[in-house]
């Protein structure tokens, strides 16, 4: 079962020329890749163009022998795509300037209501999109650490490096996102159910 | 007994040389951890956000085309 294999066996079976490994690799991490581009960027159309972008570097860089596999696939992913959002950034000149408005219209607007009932998938988009918008609630620098960390698996080392911080400042900005973050879910009480 | 913040431990943890040489055992402490900030790790899974597959399908045409 391809399902099965390790992401360095996908890595290798595409390398050797099977199209179908790099599609369930990218299955297999796309989440949290996605997750952590749209909680930096947040703006879908953006993210999205991100998304490809990454994983279009992703397999040239494979082409290219530029992965050194040490088990961790994702954060190398999480690596580019971090990298890639910088970039953006720095040509657009725009940090910074999207309101959290823009993204909750955004994400709001451009999904699909075709499925199920109606009425509870607007309810749940709802609460999803107010608890996202928590996220937000952090200082950029903190919620970076903790994005980078949670979804990348990123050790601080590297989170150190990505973010050209000392370890030391790495360290503290998790330790203040994960005491704010807790602080903030217990205010807001939060629960992603739909009674 | 000595103690040491579990963030510090968490750090020395990610950065061994060698992932076989632990010079402590860190269970307690990753328990704690996890304990401590778990309804944090719990609202980051609920947080996560599917990606639509037409964005894979995209990618896997662009590279298909090359």
């Amino acid at each position: 079962m391809i399902q099965n294999k390790t992401d360095q066996e996908l890595v290798q079976s595409y390398l050797e020329g099977d199209v179908s490994s790099i599609e369930t690799l990218i299955n297999r991490h796309k989440n949290k890749v996605y997750t952590y581009i749209i909680l930096t960027v947040r703006n879908q159309h953006l993210a999205e163009d991100i998304f490809q972008d990454t994983f279009i570097k992703v397999i040239k860089s494979l082409h290219e022998g530029k992965y050194r596999d040490d088990g961790k696939f994702l954060s190398w992913v999480i690596r580019i795509a971090h990298n890639l959002i910088i970039d953006h950034f720095r040509k657009e000149k725009q940090i910074n300037t999207l309101t959290k408005r823009d993204y909750e219209a955004d994400v709001f607007n451009t999904r699909k209501f075709s499925d199920g009932n109606v009425e509870d998938f607007i309810i749940k988009e709802q609460i999803s999109n107010d608890v996202r918008s928590l996220i937000n609630e952090l200082p950029d620098d903190q919620k970076q650490v903790i994005l980078l960390r949670h979804y990348g698996g990123l050790s601080f080392k590297e989170i150190a490096e990505q973010t050209n911080v000392s370890i030391n400042t790495a360290l503290g900005r998790m330790r203040y996102a994960l005491i704010n973050l807790r602080k903030i879910i217990k205010e807001k009480n939060i629960t992603l159910t739909v009674n | 007994m000595p103690m040491v913040k579990t963030s510090t431990l968490i750090y020395i943890c990610d950065n061994l040389d060698d992932e076989n040489e632990k010079v402590i055992d860190v269970d307690a402490y990753t328990r704690k951890e996890e304990s401590e900030y778990e309804v944090v790790w719990q609202f980051l899974d609920d947080l996560l956000i599917e990606a639509d597959q037409n964005l894979v399908k995209k990618v896997i045409n662009q590279i298909s085309q090359r």
